[in-house]
């Protein structure tokens, strides 16, 4: 397993705000910090900015925000610094605006205090880092993606109603449900935050997932960097929690009441809902899948969960971006006259370990995995009879579907046009 | 009284412990207070049998988390549900909504307070003073955490005691967690026993006024 490590500075003074760190082997040394900050400042002083480069066991990324305060992040692995890289810092820094404030990190003229207020930020962080790894015990790829993950049980139309009346009862527009860090249901202006919101809300609310309710101060790193709104979060069940941004009401403990009194007649659903775990797909649908796809741990005992998430993620940064367009905003240097002629939209991997088949159609992609001894025509062939299962070029009228479906991560997504990316089908089939 | 069962899992508002309806529940609010990294989290952690970060991370914002405690008092079985307030210090001094939620309709209080932290020890008695208000009528009780760091204590137990004598505050003292969760439960299972009588208690007192 590759290592990763987040060093944070202040730009103008080079002083090392916190090292994060995650996965074997331990965090560079405090000379290491300041020569990689030195390397950076010399580029500037001669008019360079170094974005990326590469040694022989790691790849680095740089980047500055604001003038004020800079992220390195150092990935101990074979695979090349990418656009991932890049987004995976922005990511990052969002995280620490998010409960800081845009103004408060970068107006900050005593480092102490800016390093002490960092640390909370310290969960969201390492969580990233960790997911970056591959070491987490969700396995996730909203950090990749740039989109929120998303569950969507049978029972979708009777939650968003719920939802609407609850966020309506709270006196708030922006509310959603969440499971174990992946969106059940949003009101309409949740899903009108911004990717990086979508991404990084869930996963606030999964890092801190004991407490029966929360109400934590937090900024909207696009929407509301400078003013602060309150985020209420409600643990209904011990898998669901139900989130609303609100104003200076309603109270934490009216907030408690509520919840409990409207969503105590939905209980039963809330609790169906963890039949979709571990695999987010419906029990039925499951039992279509072809059996060539890596599933449960009998068909490949080589590869655990970890593992083929990474797989996954290692597949997804390396074709969705470079060959296939990528779902939220591409990048700015994506390569979009690469292939003139033709836009790609199928692709394999194949290694010794596994094979894995994308597909990509209109916006959405699906990856998935294969035992590597499986010839591609069969993969390919498994892969359209499964695609047929998910319906990759949806109608509109998605939530109305019964007995829908899987592991998806979606983006935008207000009623009106629903732009789904799902993949992953093959990911964490573990019991 | 005694204990009788332990149940401390992690459940949402909608759900609570599989006990008969006849069974009757008591909720009672209680505010952990302290300065920054005192323990609240942590004391907050162990009572709800969660397990505690290993490095200290302050809290933002108000945090609530419950535990159930059945408990037998005289020949009655009562469930009690703790309902136990945590607010991070940086969030209670910028912001003005903190303390009133933590606040409102306390039943007790719960002073943390580290053992290896001499200044917050001497500083104790004005703590415990401003912990409540007298409208309130909460209880008062301390949490001396960090209590089994015996290199690093600052306080010594003849000082603990005279300090309960003269002031009349009970001072729970909690150190760190077992890895075995039965061991850990013959740890915070008396401090639990203890919270729920005092309340108890303080019920029959404030009926016996009225």
């Amino acid at each position: 397993m590759a290592s990763c490590t987040l060093v944070g500075l202040a730009a103008a003074s080079g002083v090392p705000l916190f090292v994060r760190h995650s996965g074997p082997g331990k965090a560079p040394a405090y000379a290491l910090i300041g020569s990689l900050n030195g390397v950076h400042v010399f580029g500037e002083s001669h008019g360079v900015t170094l974005c990326s480069t590469r040694t022989q066991n790691a790849s680095l990324t740089w980047k500055t925000y604001h003038d004020s305060i800079r992220l390195v992040l150092i990935r101990g692995s074979e695979v090349d610094a990418d656009s991932c890289d890049s987004r995976l810092l922005d990511l990052m820094f969002a995280s620490l605006v998010l409960l800081q404030g845009l103004d408060n990190l970068t107006s900050g003229t005593n480092v102490e205090r800016l390093k002490r207020d960092i640390r909370p930020s310290y969960l969201l962080l390492d969580e990233l880092l960790s997911r970056a790894v591959g070491s987490s015990d969700k396995p996730g790829f909203s950090h990749l993606t740039g989109c929120a993950e998303c569950i969507l049980p049978p029972e979708q139309h009777m939650l968003q109603n719920e939802l609407e009346k609850y966020a309506e009862g709270a006196d708030s527009s922006c509310a959603c449900v969440v499971m174990h860090g992946q969106v059940v249901s949003g009101t309409r202006s949740f899903w009108s935050l911004s990717n990086t919101e979508l991404v990084l809300l869930p996963l606030l609310v999964a890092t801190n997932a004991f407490t029966v309710a929360r109400d934590v101060p937090i900024y909207l790193p696009d929407k509301s960097p400078n003013v602060p709104f309150r985020m209420l979060v409600v643990k209904l069940t011990g898998h669901v929690h139900v989130v609303t941004l609100c104003g200076p009401t309603p109270s934490l403990s009216e907030i408690i009441r509520l919840a409990s009194s409207s969503w105590a007649p939905v209980y039963q659903v809330l609790e169906s809902m963890t039949t979709l775990l571990p695999w987010n797909i419906a029990p039925g649908l499951l039992a279509q899948i072809d059996h060539s796809v890596i599933g449960e741990e009998s068909r490949s005992p080589s590869l655990n969960t970890a593992k083929k998430a990474a797989a996954l993620q290692a597949v997804y940064r390396s074709v969705v971006g470079p060959l296939l367009q990528p779902p939220a905003v591409p990048p700015d240097d994506f390569p979009s006259r690469l292939h003139p002629d033709h836009t790609p939209l199928e692709s394999y991997v194949c290694t010794d370990n596994y094979k894995v088949y994308v597909m990509q159609s209109s916006s959405y992609h699906l990856l998935v995995l294969y035992p590597p001894a499986l010839p591609i025509q069969i993969a390919r062939k498994a892969f359209c009879s499964l695609a047929k299962l998910f319906p990759i070029t949806w109608p509109h009228d998605l939530i109305s579907r019964d007995n829908y479906f899987c592991y998806i991560n979606k983006w935008h997504l207000n009623m009106s046009s629903l732009s789904v990316l799902h993949h992953n089908l093959g990911h964490h089939h573990d019991k | 009284m005694s204990c009788l069962e332990v149940k401390s899992s992690s459940t949402g508002v909608l759900e609570k412990p599989n006990l008969p309806p006849s069974v009757p529940n008591v909720t009672y609010k209680i505010f952990l207070c302290g300065k920054t990294a005192s323990g609240k989290t942590w004391t907050m952690n162990r009572l709800t049998g969660q397990e505690v970060a290993g490095q200290h991370v302050e809290t933002v914002g108000v945090q609530c988390s419950n535990v159930f405690w059945p408990m037998k008092i005289g020949n009655r079985l009562i469930l009690f549900r703790l309902e136990l307030w945590d607010a991070g210090e940086a969030s209670t001094r910028q912001y003005t909504h903190v303390l009133p939620v933590c606040r409102e309709g306390v039943d007790a209080v719960l002073v943390c307070c580290s053992a290896s932290d001499r200044e917050g020890w001497l500083d104790l008695p004005r703590a415990v003073a401003e912990a409540t208000q007298p409208a309130d009528r909460a209880a008062v009780a301390v949490v001396l955490t960090r209590w089994d760091q015996f290199s690093k204590r600052e306080v010594t137990e003849a000082e603990v005691e005279a300090f309960e004598a003269s002031r009349g505050v009970p001072v729970v003292r909690l150190g760190a967690a077992a890895s075995d969760p039965a061991q850990e439960m013959a740890h915070t299972a008396p401090t639990l026993n203890f919270l729920c009588r005092r309340l108890w208690q303080r019920d029959q007192e404030l009926l016996a006024i009225k």
